[in-house]
């Protein structure tokens, strides 16, 4: 049969296919662990952003928030801490965000909307949750979306 | 030494001495043509499989009929026959070399193995090239006997040649992972399970697709790699989430794979004496 591999060849043809496919799926592996940043799922929306979640930090901001079956969440309470650890972002149609000047987002998460309480989880009609933020100078004003609607919170008058 | 056309049917061969590490890594082929005495009246047909052919030697001594050794890419007749890799051709031309080349000897009968005879549709009693056609066992060793003039009876059918693709099919993606293993493993585990997975995988896929794929292996090779890479790319994207340059790089190296598996499942060139 015509295009047949000879036999003497096989070993060294081999074993350079095989370096070239594992270098290839060693790429592949390499590259995916550099996933972008997913807005919807990053703790850090702002790509300006740096905070890390499960790490220590100067400074914090503890959010005291209520969601309601059919109304627009509250902000009930923002706090300053001395240190904290953020609040990881989740999947969820709920939102928070710091706010500075001109509305840019300085840091943002989502998080479940989803009014359960409970073990096994029963659904409520209300329910509070506290967040923690990253304290940063430049915020002016936290920012809550819900399906149900939105809240602000001015931090600086 | 007998021609026909470009293709040069080498006889009076020695039958080829047995090593443990022939075939490891794929198919062992010997040098095609005629072995044995062709002083010998007995013929029987047979592949280029060099451990077949290197039990002959050792379990019989000297042997009462000579061997007709077709070119099977050194895989063994079950497996030669299940990727249709014997060629009608090949044994017109040995039948021809035999009738005009046997020292004055007539040779009334040929047996071959039943698998042979299957795929080219030969029963028992056909006439090839004048040659009576005797459809004898899947054994060389029993095939040699039937020609000596020992009663053997030809067992059941064999596997029907999809299963026996799909075996050979695993046992060259056996020796390839032998010798990818450690190009694999110098990247990491990780690297090595993939490489494993995809190989397999191919194997598996270029053995249920061999007859109907166009082309020869390397093209079916391409094929299937091309159609598993996709596939393995896609799944990659919507199910892992991983980045498209992620994806694509898999599927290149599914590719890769999958060509050289379909280039290997074809069989290889033997060295050929000078």
């Amino acid at each position: 049969m015509k295009g047949r591999l000879g036999i003497q060849f096989h070993i060294a043809i081999g074993l350079l296919v095989a370096l070239l496919a594992a270098f290839l799926i060693n790429a592949g592996i390499t590259t995916s662990q550099e996933l972008p940043i997913d807005p919807q799922k990053s703790p850090t929306q702002n790509p300006m952003n740096t905070f890390e979640p499960y790490r220590t930090l100067p400074g914090g901001l503890l959010v005291k928030i209520k969601l309601y079956r059919s109304l627009p969440p509250e902000i009930l309470a923002v706090n300053t801490l001395q240190e904290s650890r953020l609040t990881p972002g989740f999947d969820g149609d709920g939102k928070i965000e710091i706010l500075g000047r001109d509305a840019q987002i300085l840091y943002s998460i989502n998080f479940s909307t989803e009014l359960l309480k409970g073990e096994p989880p029963l659904p409520v009609d209300e329910l509070s949750m506290l967040l923690i933020l990253p304290l940063i100078d430049q915020a002016q004003r936290i920012h809550v979306i819900t399906p149900e609607g939105e809240t602000y919170f001015e931090l600086k008058e | 030494m007998n021609s026909r056309n470009d293709h040069i049917i080498e006889q009076n061969l020695e039958f080829p001495t047995r090593n443990i590490l022939s075939g490891i890594f794929g198919p062992a082929p010997v040098q095609t043509g005629i072995y044995g005495d062709l002083s010998l009246p007995g013929y029987v047909v047979w592949v280029n499989h060099k451990p077949s052919l290197a039990q002959v030697p050792v379990q019989l001594g000297q042997t009462s009929v000579n061997v007709m050794a077709l070119d099977g890419g050194g895989f063994s007749v079950g497996s030669a026959t299940a990727l249709n890799l014997i060629k009608m051709d090949d044994l017109l031309g040995m039948c021809r070399a035999v009738t005009s080349n046997n020292n004055g000897l007539p040779v009334n009968e040929i047996w071959i193995p039943q698998m042979i005879c299957n795929q080219f549709h030969l029963a028992e009693g056909d006439m090839i090239e004048g040659i009576k056609v005797r459809l004898g066992c899947n054994n060389l060793i029993q095939l040699i006997h039937q020609a000596s003039g020992s009663e053997f009876k030809v067992g059941n059918d064999p596997l029907p040649p999809w299963i026996r693709r799909i075996i050979t099919s695993l046992g060259v993606s056996t020796g390839q992972f032998l010798l990818f293993l450690i190009p694999l493993f110098i990247f990491g585990w990780t690297t090595l399970l993939i490489g494993v997975f995809t190989i397999a995988f191919l194997a598996i896929l270029l053995a249920i697709f061999w007859k109907i794929l166009p082309g020869n292996g390397w093209l079916r090779g391409l094929v299937c790699g091309i159609v598993a890479g996709s596939g393995i790319a896609v799944f990659l994207l919507t199910g892992l989430a991983w980045t498209l340059t992620s994806a694509l790089l898999l599927g290149a190296a599914a590719i890769i794979i999958g060509t050289w598996m379909g280039g290997i499942l074809m069989g290889f060139r033997p060295i050929q004496n000078s």
